[in-house]
């Protein structure tokens, strides 16, 4: 700095009058660049994509709203899909009550307590591959663990990733161990948050168990809770890894989910038009809960 | 303390408390304690029907070398390395710079920019899916290769660090940046001097959190990489499912390999990684 | 002077490498193989045809099938191998309509064209060029357990109804008799193809392919009415829905379960115990005055319209087409060469797999490669759904003909 100035003493050059104002623009330019080639762009061209029907090798057709229409009104796999996703949706909003259950059955204190709570997490940190494998041998309708314990307790062996009844569910099982994971270490950093002197004013009051767990422990975790809530809405509607490993989408579609439906439509079928179609649909589904969250958000970060 | 603290209670409740736990945690972790015994089973026992007793012979050495000798498992697990890293690293230092220019100062379309940061972060993979795929065959034609999954891994991760970066540094005080001004010191040279050791845990944290996702990723390997030679190890895993159908011993080691890394790196930076998953999230 | 003199000397160099170069072309080669033995075969081929010709070079590249099938839409579109690995029929029509593969006719001399029979030979012609090499093709029977066959008291089929009624006395010995894995749904394509081609015959089974017959027509559900005798008499193995192939061929290997039918690369997945007392035998007549049809999809290789260097491509694959070169690529890979003039390789049931499925009339490439992947992927879907629920059949029929009207808009 003091360099530049000694060699150019009658005008300070145009980075250093203006660096405050030039500086933030660059900071971000590289983040900007990449998320916009890389998130931004495709957004708007699946849109534009949604709209033409293209086998991708020949000639891109423009069709309109053909596709939409087609998904509405014709494909009964569509509903199937939009169905099943509805299940995750409801079975992942009692992902975060579960894993309150088990942040309070595990909040205490200790140097073994620390392990023990790691390893209760580690179902998140796998990946869901691996966890479809584990849980496809679960399930598995002649030597999965499930049925040998159902044979041990001479209950009748059952087929769940077989049927087109049970099969959904099978997978949301799976899914839920390590969605209820990431909610317990959500609740357990925040019951560690909450302010002790809060706690002992009211036991000293005599208000303990159920009271003191609803009227004074629930609304300080709060901030956990929306976040819970958030990444359950988020990851149900992300399903692809679980239905592509466990079962395919299968029996006959019937445990497919617009994340996959999309993928097999685009690469099995090759329809990209209708596979961009579908995706839409999906956006379309989670751009509720961005609303959500940025009328959250939004105020509390305008400083 | 909620609930109340267990070394009030008598000596039987505490003892039942850790009883329940411990027995809890064998209930929860079981399908990764019965994959970690089918992986070092014998085939023997495979062929005869023993798939979840206690294993007759222990081939821990023996199936783990033949999950490497059998197939291209080391080149995944390479793959999946390089991959992760390069791109966890070029999401920190990418979200760091936004998350500092976004927090500290004020220009127009800033809050925009935040907006359009969240949002991304929420846009479905499918979305993506086929011009980003397109994108890497003819525009940028890294497709087939690692560094299509790490341009695409540093570009999206950046959304969901830049937010949390601009919380974390939207934290630190604004007088030790106009002290640096006052004292003459560059913009660039704040960041790099100023901010950039005042955010390491913030750092450690994205590190822990971004290499568990990227590693974990399974559908953009699936999209973007076909030969052996750049796949990653969970789509390594899932095509080797096809010749390793009826060997289930290898499959489970071979998934217990794949998943040991983000296990690994979250044992060693646990607080970081609960810090993490936390922090940006409850500030927002 | 001196400056001339060293730049002639330069010219002349460059002008000698570059005829040198003329000389040393390159060939890549992106092969899909589905085992080590798979990849062994095409080096081998390689190596044989690089010393044949030393001037050329061949770079392979390995795919395992399912990434080719993908990736190869991509390369053709963008910067193309010059040697590819695809299939005969509707698959490489698919590509030869928008002029993405190189015509090789010049090749195809009459001598060769003599040599493949008319057979193969249309298996890779569109409009009367031809635009590919049928280097293997693989067959399909009924592969079964002699031994259970003969402890239930069963003889081989010669009818459709002896094979439904065979099911019954296997189920009463306790014997699962079709064996089934239908998690990927392509194997059901196999019972659909057959029964078609027995019951209707090859012209309807490929106009059914070809978009010209509507996938409701009586014809098409006289097909699954067969098929509901055999889900009626309880044949097929439970809970195929969610097994692999080869969890399902597990049961036929363990005895448990009597038949399969299945192309002949299951010979390489049945074991030392079980191998012995397997045998094939010809999927059986439902009409006898429909002329036999046979399911043999062929496997070609192709030379991309884009390729760098289709003059030599165009050599590696004459080189492919020998009745020599075939013969040793298939030898350890246990599948059949397309040339007939190569010798099968030497395995009791791939021989007796060949033979039975030789003089056919005609031969079918099996649903995925014959009809349009839109159609294809909701059919076997819909097969599938069909044998767990046989009273869905209308609206399954409606689905797929809605796609195919689709696929087909003529």
């Amino acid at each position: 700095m003091v360099s530049n100035v000694s060699t150019n003493t009658f005008a300070p050059s145009l980075w250093k009058r203006y660096q405050r104002r030039l500086a933030p623009p660059l900071f971000v330019a590289p983040a900007l660049i990449m998320f916009g080639i890389f998130v931004i762009w495709p957004v708007l061209e699946s849109l534009w994509l949604s709209l033409h029907d293209w086998d991708g090798i020949g000639e891109n057709r423009f069709v309109g709203l053909d596709n939409y229409v087609e998904l509405f009104r014709d494909d009964p796999v569509f509903w199937t899909a939009l169905k099943n996703n509805i299940y995750w949706l409801v079975a992942f909003l009692f992902a975060p009550a579960f894993g309150l259950a088990l942040a309070l059955f595990l909040n205490q204190a200790g140097l073994a307590m620390r392990f023990v709570k790691s390893l209760y997490f580690m179902p998140f940190v796998i990946s869901q591959v691996v966890v479809g494998l584990m849980f496809g041998w679960f399930f598995n309708a002649e030597f999965g663990l499930l049925n040998h314990i159902l044979t041990a307790l001479d209950l009748p062996k059952i087929a769940l990733l077989e049927d087109e009844r049970f099969s959904t569910f099978a997978i949301i099982a799976a899914g839920l161990w390590p969605q209820v994971a990431y909610c317990m270490i959500l609740y357990l950093t925040g019951l560690t948050a909450i302010n002790p002197e809060l706690i002992e004013a009211a036991r000293m009051e005599g208000v303990k168990g159920w009271k003191l767990l609803w009227h004074i422990v629930l609304p300080q975790l709060l901030p956990a809770t929306s976040i819970a809530v958030i990444v359950s809405v988020v990851g149900a509607l992300r399903s692809f890894d679980l239905v592509s490993v466990m079962t395919g989408g299968g029996p006959y579609d019937s445990s497919t989910v617009l994340a996959y439906y999309m993928y097999e439509q685009t690469f099995g079928a090759l329809r990209i038009g209708y596979g961009a179609a579908i995706a839409t649909c999906l956006f379309l589904l989670m751009d509720v809960c961005v609303v959500i969250y940025l009328l959250r958000s939004l105020p509390s970060n305008k400083r | 303390m909620f609930p109340a603290p267990i070394t009030n209670a008598s000596a039987k409740a505490r003892a039942g408390y850790h009883i329940a736990v411990w027995i809890g945690l064998i209930i929860w972790i079981l399908p990764i304690i019965a994959v970690a015994l089918t992986s070092i089973r014998s085939v023997q026992d495979l062929n005869a029907g023993n798939y979840w007793g206690w294993p007759t012979e222990t081939m821990f050495v023996e199936n783990y070398r033949k999950v490497f000798t059998s197939s291209p498992m080391l080149r995944f697990l390479l793959n999946s390395t390089v991959i992760t890293l390069v791109s966890v690293c070029g999401a920190i230092a990418l979200a760091t710079m936004a998350g500092f220019a976004l927090s500290k100062y004020r220009f127009p379309g800033s809050t925009a920019l935040l907006a359009l940061f969240i949002t991304g972060n929420f846009v479905p993979f499918q979305m993506l899916m086929i011009p980003v795929r397109d994108l890497s065959i003819h525009v940028i034609p890294v497709y087939d290769t690692i560094w299509a999954l790490i341009l695409f891994h540093i570009a999206f991760q950046t959304g969901f660090c830049t937010l949390f970066m601009r919380n974390f540094i939207a934290e630190l005080p604004d007088e030790l940046i106009e002290a640096a001004r006052v004292e003459g010191v560059g913009e660039f040279k704040i960041f790099w001097h100023v901010i950039v050791p005042l955010v390491r845990p913030a750092m450690a944290a994205l590190f822990v959190l971004v290499f568990t996702f990227v590693w974990n990723d399974f559908f953009w390997s699936l999209v973007l990489v076909q030969s052996d030679s750049a796949r990653p190890v969970t789509a390594g895993l899932q095509a080797l499912r096809e010749t390793w159908t009826t060997t289930w011993h290898l499959v489970s080691a071979g998934s217990l390999l794949a998943a040991m890394p983000p296990v690994i790196v979250f044992f060693l930076m646990q607080r970081q990684f609960i810090a993490g998953l936390t922090f940006g999230a409850t500030k927002g | 002077m001196k400056l001339s003199h060293s730049l002639a000397c330069l010219l002349l160099g460059t002008s000698a490498l570059a005829a040198s170069s003329a000389f040393a072309g390159t060939v890549v080669l992106n092969a899909s193989v589905a085992s080590a033995p798979d990849r062994d075969a095409v080096n081998g081929a390689v190596a044989s045809f690089e010393k044949a010709n030393p001037d050329i070079k061949v770079e392979v590249n390995f795919y395992d099938e399912e990434s080719n099938k993908t990736a190869i839409r991509n390369w053709l579109t963008t910067s193309p191998p010059d040697i590819i690995k695809w299939y005969a029929g509707n698959k490489m029509a698919q590509f030869v309509k928008p002029g993405l593969l190189a015509d090789v006719s010049d090749i195809w001399t009459p001598q060769v064209k003599a040599e493949f029979g008319p057979g193969m030979v249309d298996s890779i012609s569109v409009d009367g060029k031809q635009y590919g090499m049928p280097t293997s093709y693989s067959t399909w029977a009924i592969y079964y357990r002699k031994d259970v066959f003969a402890a239930a008291g069963v003889a081989p089929f010669k009818t459709f109804d002896d094979l439904v009624a065979s099911c019954k006395v296997f189920r009463a010995k306790g014997i699962t008799p079709v064996a089934l894995g239908s998690k990927a749904p392509w194997p059901l394509a196999g019972w659909f193809d057959y029964i078609d081609l027995r019951q209707n015959g090859y012209a309807f089974h490929m106009d059914l392919m070809n978009g010209k017959v509507s996938w409701t027509d009586d014809k098409v559900k006289t097909v699954f009415a067969d098929w509901k005798k055999m889900v009626d008499a309880n044949c097929f193995a439970e809970n195929h829905t969610n097994l692999a192939w080869r969890e399902g061929l597990a049961m036929m290997n363990q005895g448990q379960a009597a038949m399969m039918l299945m192309g002949n690369y299951l010979i390489d997945s049945l074991t030392p115990e079980s191998e012995p007392v397997t045998e094939a035998m010809s999927f059986p007549t439902i009409d006898p005055t429909v002329p036999r049809a046979e399911d043999a999809p062929i496997e070609t290789y192709h030379i991309p319209a884009k390729a760098k260097n289709i003059p030599d491509a165009k050599k590696f694959l004459a080189y492919l087409g020998q009745a020599d070169v075939q013969m040793q690529m298939t030898q350890a890979y246990h599948i059949l060469p397309a040339n007939p003039k190569a010798k099968p390789p030497e395995n009791r049931l791939l021989q007796e797999s060949a033979s039975l499925a030789s003089g056919a009339q005609s031969y079918a490439q099996f649903i995925d490669r014959d009809t349009a992947d839109a159609v294809s992927t909701i059919a076997m879907t819909g097969f599938q759904e069909f044998l767990v629920h046989p009273d869905r059949l209308g609206r399954i029929l409606q689905n797929i003909d809605r796609a195919a009207k689709r696929a087909y808009p003529n």
